[in-house]
């Protein structure tokens, strides 16, 4: 007896297939910052992936020509909003330096420690997310525990948890308050406690490093090439930190080192943040041992710096500087700069341009999530849709900053 | 099937089913509750009841004065006993002075009852009843209704066969038909412990009888036993593809196809792992499984690798983290059941909580000993190790009933807990990753499992006395680890609800330390 449909080859007799398009977000619990993916699916490989960006658009470049100097705060603010207090501070050390001034130094310690705490708060962030993502959800809230202490004393210093609008062109709205040392000094070991502690139920945990290690992994050349930068740049080895390399505030005074990874995959990305959270937490020690206990907090020009308000109320000069300020803007001098330091995710530019008079003619943010964004695609494709989740959270992309 | 067993039947299929969906309700708020536990959150408060507090002192006052009264008219009642008279009056005096003191306890004005957040089942019933049931307009509609019922039946049937307790031997009295017989019979007080002995023996089935009828509380004995369950629970991987193909979604459908083929994996490394259990007590019948355990020793000990086995895969089959990748609600959503809303939902959580109950009764049932304690047989407790007796003590037929079903319900309840903190802890596989830990680890594991407890079997069947006899005191010594070991856990477990933790407070703002010092804690968004 002959054997049935012997004619047939055997590719004959699969059923004809295409691959499914799936379309994941812009409105999609991972794709927190509102990207779309427009996935093309073999099962649940991924063939092809189109990353959209641009859903969280709000023409912040643009609204920031249209108020005075000081009025961009609240906008960087939004930009970055796990991490505000590092864009305020870039922000404000970009004009310092279209206008040529430097801030006391007791700010600059000041800016430096309320930044390492924002930077704390920032991996503190992205690394629960990519473990609850992952469905391990109590490391989430515990990270959000010491989260909420950082905010607290955000919340003592600035008066606002997330949103501070709290720097300054020639300095801080306010001086440190006279608790800002110790509650720090008394905060950090607990976050670093919650942090050993969310530590011990996911790194020997043999489903976290697996789904983690050997997923998304990008070479440092194509990392380099992309314009990566911050801790996902240094995940692939490559040691660059503008802290490190181009020490700005008073960073070259402190002895701390930078986390590189290895693999570039997922897990180093994660390991990194973890231990720059350890590095965070050495700066801020030293900072505060360093910092001045008293002394001015702004620079003394008139021009730049709102007068107290008993002079405002008192005194005719306080009140036509008061005016000026408010009504005119800083006056920043004509010409353009470009000022970098580094954020949450990396290198965070603002390249501003100034026709001389009080509102900026061009505020150009270069984000570091638009460049660690546009790798996403390429770490994806070839992959499977569950390893969508740990990529895109171990990128850390904010939608703020990268769509403006 | 006479009309007695058939009563019988009724009355046992109530208490399974009511104890099911009671402990589905529980279950939900214990999760809860735990989640709140490990990450330090407040938990389920928010459900809450106001009521007049005049409403609850007069409730608690002229409760606690009534039922004392009517303990007092009890105690008058009981004149010609002396003691039960004394207890009496004093019970009533102890209810009276509760009540009273409860009713000046209670806050004037308006009382919020919270019952530590055991209200949330209820307003999630309330909530999914009368919540809209979305059906997508392009899926289809008879299949989405189907889904559900699908999911929920196996989880609802299969602990059926599930023994409960030790069979229950009623001496019937004499005359006329059964009933009659029945209400003169008597189950074995004190008095008649001797003549039970004699009847009822220590292992194995209570002899036939015609004066003797046996209710095993197991609503029906079948001789495939755990056959059945398996064969049920399968039906319940349809009900999960049903649901994400009716649903006119690709996340539901991704969902459904990931839920298939999981489940009918790890279907497979199940079952193999239960065969050395079965092989050990030669029957399928999971009652013969606990009389084995109740003569030997638990099969935890027998076949830990079984145990381990079996878990990991039960809740594999419950699709609960770390396998929870059908519903992985990061990437796809909420998998099969994404289109669903209210009841229909409501259905879905309803069967995994119950296959999850089912899968612990499971364990307890092969592992744990079902409802037998170690040391205790029908003829009361034997502390022996061998043929060494160290203590003998006679404890009436039904209060070792009675005994036996509390303790199954117990370690039932037990293992629930224990499955639901597995929960919190890890993140969940990949999808490939489950596959490849079911076939290429757990599949082949049970296999040796199965090989290795029959080569041990059929080393012990040509043993000689001594060995066998070493092996007789060795699974004594394991009850008696399991004696110590739940005494040492209840020690601590009092110990833990008799210390009062001292809460810790950081305050490290200004506005944390009015907060505090106005008496009210530092409201974060965190605390919602």
């Amino acid at each position: 007896m002959e054997p049935l449909y012997s004619e047939l080859d055997e590719g004959e007799l699969e059923l004809p297939s295409q691959p499914m398009t799936l379309n994941v977000g812009p409105a999609h619990p991972a794709m927190h910052g509102t990207v779309r993916c427009v996935l093309e699916l073999s099962g649940e490989t991924i063939l092809k992936a189109d990353v959209q960006i641009g859903y969280l658009h709000r023409g912040f470049e643009k609204m920031c020509e249209r108020g005075t100097w000081s009025q961009v705060f609240p906008y960087v603010d939004r930009c970055n909003y796990v991490s505000p207090m590092l864009n305020n501070v870039g922000f404000a050390l970009a004009v310092e330096k279209m206008l040529g001034v430097t801030v006391p130094e007791r700010c600059q310690y000041y800016r430096v420690a309320l930044g390492e705490l924002a930077r704390i708060a920032d991996h503190l962030t992205c690394n629960g997310a990519m473990a609850m993502e992952l469905g391990a959800f109590t490391p989430f809230l515990w990270f959000m525990k010491a989260r909420e202490m950082i905010y607290d004393i955000m919340e003592e210093e600035t008066g606002a948890r997330i949103t501070h609008s709290f720097g300054r062109v020639g300095g801080m709205a306010k001086p440190p308050t006279p608790a800002f040392a110790e509650m720090v000094r008394s905060a950090v070991p607990h976050v670093l406690a919650i942090l050993a502690e969310g530590e011990g139920l996911l790194l020997r945990n043999r489903i976290f490093i697996d789904r983690l290690q050997g997923v998304g992994v990008i070479k440092p050349e194509d990392a380099v090439a992309l314009g990566w930068t911050g801790p996902c740049l240094r995940s692939t080895g490559v040691p660059y930190d503008v802290r490190k390399a181009h020490p700005y505030l008073v960073y070259d005074r402190f002895d701390f080192d930078v986390p590189v990874g290895s693999a570039g995959d997922n897990w180093d990305r994660f390991m990194v943040r973890l231990e720059e959270i350890r590095q965070s937490a050495r700066i801020l020690e030293q900072c505060l041992a360093q910092m001045p206990k008293d002394g001015p907090i702004n620079v003394e020009d008139p021009r730049i710096i709102l007068p107290p308000k008993d002079e405002v109320y008192s005194t005719i000069e306080g009140t036509i500087q008061h005016f000026k300020i408010v009504m005119e803007g800083i006056q920043v001098p004509a010409g353009e700069v470009y000022s970098y330091t580094e954020g949450g995710n990396g290198e965070l530019g603002f390249y501003l341009v100034s026709d001389g008079s009080g509102t900026p003619y061009r505020v150009r943010i270069r984000p570091p999530c638009f460049a660690v964004t546009g790798a996403l695609q390429q770490l994806i494709e070839g992959l499977m849709v569950p390893d969508i989740v740990p990529t895109f959270g171990s990128l850390n992309m904010i939608g703020g900053e990268c769509d403006r | 099937m006479d009309s007695v067993s058939f009563v019988f039947a009724l009355l046992k299929i109530a208490l399974i089913l009511g104890f099911l969906v009671t402990l589905t309700a529980v279950l939900t708020w214990v999760e809860r509750r735990q989640c709140a536990l490990i990450q330090d959150r407040v938990g389920p408060n928010r459900a809450v009841v106001y009521v007049p507090g005049l409403a609850l002192k007069l409730l608690a006052g002229g409760g606690g004065l009534g039922l004392g009264a009517a303990l007092a008219a009890a105690g008058m009642a009981l004149r010609e006993h002396p003691k039960a008279m004394v207890v009496c009056f004093a019970a009533a005096a102890v209810v009276a002075l509760a009540g009273v003191v409860g009713a000046v306890r209670v806050p004037s004005g308006t009382v919020g009852i919270r019952l530590a957040g055991m209200l949330h089942p209820v307003a999630d019933g309330i909530k999914f009843i009368t919540k809209e049931d979305f059906v997508p307009p392009n899926g289809d509609r008879l299949l989405h209704a189907l889904g559900p019922i699908i999911a929920l039946f196996p989880a609802l049937v299969t602990l059926a066969v599930v023994p409960f307790g030790d069979t229950l031997a009623v001496q019937l009295g004499a005359g006329g038909n059964l009933w009659s017989r029945l209400a003169h019979g008597r189950i074995g007080w004190a008095d008649s412990l001797r003549h039970y002995h004699a009847a009822v023996p220590r292992f194995g089935m209570p002899t036939l009888s015609p004066d003797l009828l046996p209710v095993p509380l197991q609503i029906v004995d079948l001789d495939v036993g755990i056959l059945y369950i398996f064969a049920l629970a399968g039906t319940g991987i349809i009900g999960a593809a049903v649901a994400g193909w009716s649903s006119d979604n690709k996340y539901a459908l991704l969902g459904g196809l990931r839920a298939a083929s999981q489940m009918v994996s790890y279907e497979v490394a199940m079952g193999l792992s239960l065969v050395g259990a079965f092989m050990i007590s030669s029957s399928l019948r999971l009652d013969d499984i606990v009389r084995w355990q109740s003569e030997h020793t638990w099969g935890i000990f027998v076949q830990p690798f079984a145990f381990v086995l079996f878990l990991a895969t039960a809740v594999a089959e419950q699709k609960r983290t770390p396998f929870d990748a059908p519903e992985g609600e990061s990437e796809i959503v909420a998998g099969y059941f994404l289109e669903y809303s209210g009841m229909k939902f409501s259905m879905f959580m309803m069967g995994e909580y119950m296959e999850l109950i089912v899968s612990s009764a499971l364990l307890v049932t092969i592992f744990l000993g079902g409802y037998a304690i170690p040391f205790v047989h029908r003829d009361g407790i034997t502390l022996a190790f061998g043929d060494r007796v160290l203590w003998q003590a006679a404890l009436p037929h039904v209060a070792l009933v009675a005994l036996s079903v509390l303790v199954f319900f117990g370690k039932l309840l037990a293992v629930c807990f224990l499955q639901l903190f597995i929960r919190w802890t890890v993140p969940r596989f990949r999808y490939d990753q489950v596959m490849r830990l079911g076939w290429r680890r757990l599949l082949p594991a049970a296999l040796v499992n199965m090989m290795l407890t029959g080569a041990a079997l059929i080393a012990v069947d040509h043993a000689s006395a001594g060995i066998d006899q070493a092996l007789r005191i060795a699974a004594d010594v394991c009850n008696a680890v399991v004696v110590l070991g739940f005494a040492y856990g209840g020690v601590a477990f009092v110990r833990f609800l008799a210390s009062r933790p001292k809460p810790q407070q950081e305050l490290l703002s200004t506005s944390a330390q009015r907060a505090h010092a106005q008496g009210g804690a530092h409201t974060s968004p965190m605390q919602a």
